[in-house]
């Protein structure tokens, strides 16, 4: 699980789960994590850069692996944790397959939905290659910094909030936001020239 | 600590490029109701020990037949589902357009069947082709209720129960409906024989739809009962579209073309802007010309008989 840290200090999620579906101290089952987290799981996924089109598979995937490692969970971090890596190594998994690198079709309602009406042909040209070049750049990044950057700069999600979710201090996520966003520059300059001479 | 600010944000520095690139991104969307149907069955058998394999590819490719279902209803229903194809199959085809393309339901009935038996193929064994479903309990299985695949329905060709009940065809269909045989699309998710005597509505209509699909090559007129007694089972299922569109190619199986074109118009005029809309459009022109270039018996009467149209 690279770059999720396990704080001991993290209260129980199997406890936590029990007691939430009023059940005596026991395993959760895949059901319940099922229940208790499959938004996350779902946003996750997204965030780490599956398509929409290979979300079920993707999100199957993720659950047949907690079923069959959902024994060897302790509870000593926060299940979100736990699923994040999870969905971390599946994702990983799926872009090696090549799966995102196919081209991306996107609905009319969806790019009428992204793009704002107000704007001209040549403003709405530039926000297209704009928006093209940001999603090259977060298909080139790190998938665990990207799911960060991903809920932080577009979901506008507040670092305590990330926290949270991910059940990892604040200050992890603000290191791994700072690294995040220095990577997000990075690529997107090496990226920006060459989207010049192509344009030009 | 100093809390960072967003990109997005002017007053952060960032470049102007990467400000409008962050603020046209999409964030995640979340799961629509019928994805989470469609999850949740998938997870109670990942639960049950059905899905073992090492991907859900396999999970998906079984129930690849429900997966087409399940996008023509998001599609008929305006809801952005996007397809449970498999993931793993080479990438002849960008991803996104197995959401924006049609499930196309082959005009003839033998390729319908392989087309079918290509999607729910498995390595694990097949269930008998004659093995009976239980359906559910219909809810309203008494009351008649005039809609339009009954309303064609070949009556006679239809199981009786032994039920001296009701006289109404609807309700003998309705009653008659637990003994209907069906193939082996009563084989679900993970490629295990499943009764579509669950708790999920979506899936017990994708079961059906799956049969209904099958059925339509081999046995047309029973299909039709099939589908007219989950109508009147289910009222308020949700392919409905899907499932008239289904009845209208039975009819046209069955070469009932007049029934069929009725079928056919009451689907549009029920869902003008679906997909199953523009394909029965385009079928019944497709009939309509057939008809019309049918030399008629009184001008050419050494013309040969023509079939009627599958």
């Amino acid at each position: 699980m690279k770059g999720i840290s396990h704080p001991a200090h993290s209260p129980s999620a199997v406890t936590t789960l029990a007691q939430a579906h009023g059940m005596p101290l026991a395993t959760p089952t895949v059901t319940d994590v099922y229940r208790a987290h499959r938004d996350f799981v779902w946003a996750s996924l997204q965030r780490m850069g599956v398509r929409d089109a290979d979300l079920p598979d993707q999100f199957q995937e993720v659950f047949i692996v907690v079923h069959r490692r959902l024994d060897s969970f302790e509870g000593r971090s926060a299940m979100t944790t736990w699923l994040f890596g999870i969905c971390l190594r599946v994702a990983a998994g799926y872009r090696r397959k090549g799966c995102n690198k196919r081209e991306v079709c996107i609905s009319d309602d969806e790019l009428s939905r992204r793009e704002s009406p107000a704007l001209g042909p040549e403003q709405r040209a530039s926000q297209q290659e704009s928006r093209a070049l940001a999603q090259r750049v977060l298909d080139a990044m790190d998938i665990a910094k990207r799911a960060v950057l991903v809920m932080f700069e577009i979901e506008e999600l507040s670092c305590e909030e990330i926290s949270r979710s991910l059940g990892v201090p604040v200050g992890t996520v603000y290191s791994r936001l700072h690294a995040a966003r220095a990577q997000f520059e990075s690529l997107h300059q090496s990226f920006e020239p060459r989207t010049e001479r192509r344009t030009r | 600590m100093k809390i960072p600010q967003r990109m997005s944000d002017p007053r952060s520095g960032a470049s102007p490029e990467i400000q409008s690139g962050l603020r046209s991104l999409a964030k995640p969307r979340a799961m629509t109701e019928i994805e989470r149907q469609l999850t949740s069955v998938a997870v109670k058998k990942i639960a049950a020990g059905t899905v073992a394999g090492a991907g859900s590819a396999a999970l998906l490719k079984s129930g690849g037949w429900l997966a087409g279902a399940l996008v023509v209803a998001a599609v008929a229903t305006g809801a952005l589902v996007r397809s449970a194809g498999p993931s793993h199959a080479p990438p002849t085809s960008p991803p996104g357009a197995a959401i924006l393309r049609p499930v196309v339901l082959p005009t003839r009935p033998s390729r319908a069947l392989e087309a079918v038996t290509q999607a729910t193929a498995a390595p694990t064994a097949q269930p008998s082709p004659l093995a009976p479903v239980q359906w559910p309990a219909p809810t309203r299985a008494a009351q008649p209720r005039a809609r339009s695949a009954h309303a064609a329905l070949p009556v006679s060709q239809t199981p009786v129960a032994e039920s001296p009940g009701p006289a109404s065809a609807e309700s003998a269909v309705a009653l008659a409906a637990p003994t209907i045989a069906v193939g082996s699309a009563t084989q679900g998710f993970g490629g295990r024989a499943t009764s579509p005597n669950g708790e999920d509505p979506i899936e017990t209509e994708a079961h059906a739809l799956g049969e209904a699909m099958q059925l339509i090559a081999r046995d047309p007129a029973r299909a039709l009962a099939l589908l007219a007694a989950f109508d009147l089972a289910h009222p308020s299922a949700q392919l409905r579209a899907e499932r008239e569109f289904l009845g209208f190619e039975a009819l046209r199986a069955l070469g009932r073309t007049d029934d069929a074109q009725l079928q056919g118009q009451r689907l549009i005029q029920r869902h003008p802007s679906s997909i199953q809309a523009s394909r029965t459009r385009r079928l019944l022109q497709q009939m309509t010309g057939e008809v019309a270039s049918q030399p008629s018996a009184n001008s050419t009467p050494s013309a040969p008989a023509t079939t009627p149209n599958p």
